[in-house]
């Protein structure tokens, strides 16, 4: 074998490695979705058990051609904010040679894969929030508007290297804190003023209630589904590419610095123990147990290329407390959401671009066209999540509430949402409380 | 429709995808086949909201505690 020969071997085997890499993190983030299913269904009533899971399904199912059609396109053309440059989006057009199977392309269908699924993850943070009272024609658009418009614009933004806001602010989210979290926790906000809350949630004198939803041991085997798929979705963070030995097969993050699977498993893991050990210590509930999981990783994600695991574990802590804490006061506020979305995702989100900004000032960029990280960039590029999520999810909601299809009515509450689906999780009668 | 292949050879070929070049007319048809079952599915979804419009008791407020099935 000449030394051409052998170095054109390295690069297939190369691009066939990175082929592989993401085929496989694409199917590990659908336990992300199994996941969130049983959660949602588990947090149910009995007689609303069926539409929370096939709401959750159809969520999933209409991502993937909606953002075939339309969402990778927009990722790859909108880097510049709302103008798009259809030069750079070429490839990525439903009828494009690149985006259907290609000898000359192995990437394509592997990188829209792992964002799609991305986008499925979106949709699902949402569709919790809203069980038992949304319908699901008005669901199923929301969740196309969130994952295949909002969530990938956000990626364009800040979770691509070329994105405006981290060639102008440095913007650094390694693990979609911002772009993934804040965004489907604001946007399910925006959705939850205008769904109202279920009926019983809140008394006459604005005091809660609690609802309980008919099997937590589904929803806990769900959260630990998410947790699984966690792996699938914060690999799938990483670029595998040039930059090692030979120009071949360094990791690197999205915005091009190089980076180890194994800082990304230390990080994982710390985040999600932290995460857990943090929230149970505030409730001593296992519902919140499971969830603090998802506090936790999420208030670490931005930064966990770069953390110190000790660090990675006391930062997912501090969100584990303050994901419960942040649950309660949105339910002051009379939002009901039934699986704390907003404040698990929406405000730990926040907690993880922040706590990026606090902790990794000085990383020395990819390139000198990417500012360093610091607090400011990292604030404003908070706040630019926060209102990219809510006002579209707000808009949109209303528009549906004007139409008369966003909320079900009270008798089919009443009776149960799975009568839309004409559908009865248990048709045996199991015996039940609620 | 019964000539899908835009290859003659698999030496150098790229797209190699049904209809690869001219594949507008299956885009549009994967476009429509999203949008009818919203149609149809709205129109099961209303036609369950006018047949349990009203709640069994009306006069319980829909900030009253919950009711047992």
């Amino acid at each position: 074998m000449t030394p051409a020969e052998l170095e054109a071997a390295l690069v297939w085997a190369n691009t066939i490695n990175l082929e592989v890499y993401y085929y496989w993190c694409t199917a590990i983030m659908i336990l992300i979705h199994a996941g969130f299913m049983m959660y949602e269904m588990g947090a149910s009533r009995v007689k609303h058990t069926l539409a929370a899971g096939t709401k959750n399904v159809l969520a999933f199912a209409y991502m993937i051609p909606t953002f075939w059609m339309f969402g990778w396109w927009i990722y790859l053309a909108m880097t510049n904010g709302f103008v798009p440059d259809f030069e750079a989006g070429a490839a990525a057009v439903p009828w494009s040679d690149s985006m259907g199977p290609n000898l000359q392309d192995n990437a394509t269908g592997v990188f829209w894969g792992a964002f799609t699924l991305f986008a499925c993850t979106t949709a699902s943070i949402m569709s919790g929030a809203v069980i038992e009272r949304i319908r699901m024609t008005a669901f199923i658009i929301l969740a196309v508007i969130l994952g295949s418009v909002v969530w990938i614009l956000s990626a364009s933004w800040g979770w691509h290297y070329a994105g405006w806001m981290v060639t102008s602010w440095g913007y650094h989210d390694f693990g979609a804190s911002g772009v993934v979290h804040i965004i489907s926790g604001f946007f399910a906000l925006g959705v939850l003023i205008h769904l109202g809350p279920r009926i019983g949630k809140f008394n006459a004198d604005g005091s809660a209630n609690v609802i309980r939803g008919h099997s937590l041991p589904m929803t806990m085997v769900g959260l630990m589904l998410i947790v699984t798929g966690f792996f699938g979705f914060l690999g799938g963070c990483l670029f595998y590419g040039g930059g090692g030995p030979a120009g071949i097969g360094q990791w690197t993050n999205i915005y091009g610095m190089p980076t180890t699977l194994s800082a990304i498993c230390f990080n994982t893991l710390m985040g999600i123990a932290g995460g857990m050990i943090g929230a149970y210590t505030k409730t001593r509930d296992p519902f919140w147990m499971m969830s603090g999981a998802l506090c936790g990783v999420i208030s670490v994600a931005a930064g966990m290329d770069l953390y110190y695991p000790g660090l990675a574990f006391i930062l997912a802590f501090v969100g584990g407390v303050i994901g419960p804490m942040a649950a309660q006061v949105v339910e002051k506020m009379g939002i009901d959401d039934a699986v704390g979305a907003v404040s698990v995702h929406g405000v730990c989100g926040i907690l993880g671009l922040l706590f990026a900004g606090m902790f990794l000032g000085g990383y020395p960029p990819f390139s000198d066209d990417i500012p360093t990280i610091t607090f400011g960039g990292q604030f404003k590029g908070m706040i630019v999540m926060v209102l990219l999520g809510f006002i579209p999810g707000f808009v949109f909601a209303w528009i549906f509430k004007v139409l008369g299809i966003l909320r079900a009515s009270d008798g089919v509450q009443e009776v149960g949402m799975d009568v839309e689906i004409e559908a009865m999780a248990y048709p045996e009668d199991i015996k039940t409380n609620n | 429709m019964f000539n899908s292949s835009p290859i003659e050879t698999w030496d150098g070929a790229a797209a190699f995808f049904s209809f690869a070049g001219s594949a507008g007319i299956w885009f549009w048809i994967t476009v429509i086949l999203c949008i009818v079952p919203l149609f149809v599915t709205l129109k099961t979804e209303n036609h369950h909201e006018t047949q349990h419009k009203f709640r069994s008791d009306d006069s319980d407020s829909t900030h009253g505690v919950q009711k047992g099935d």
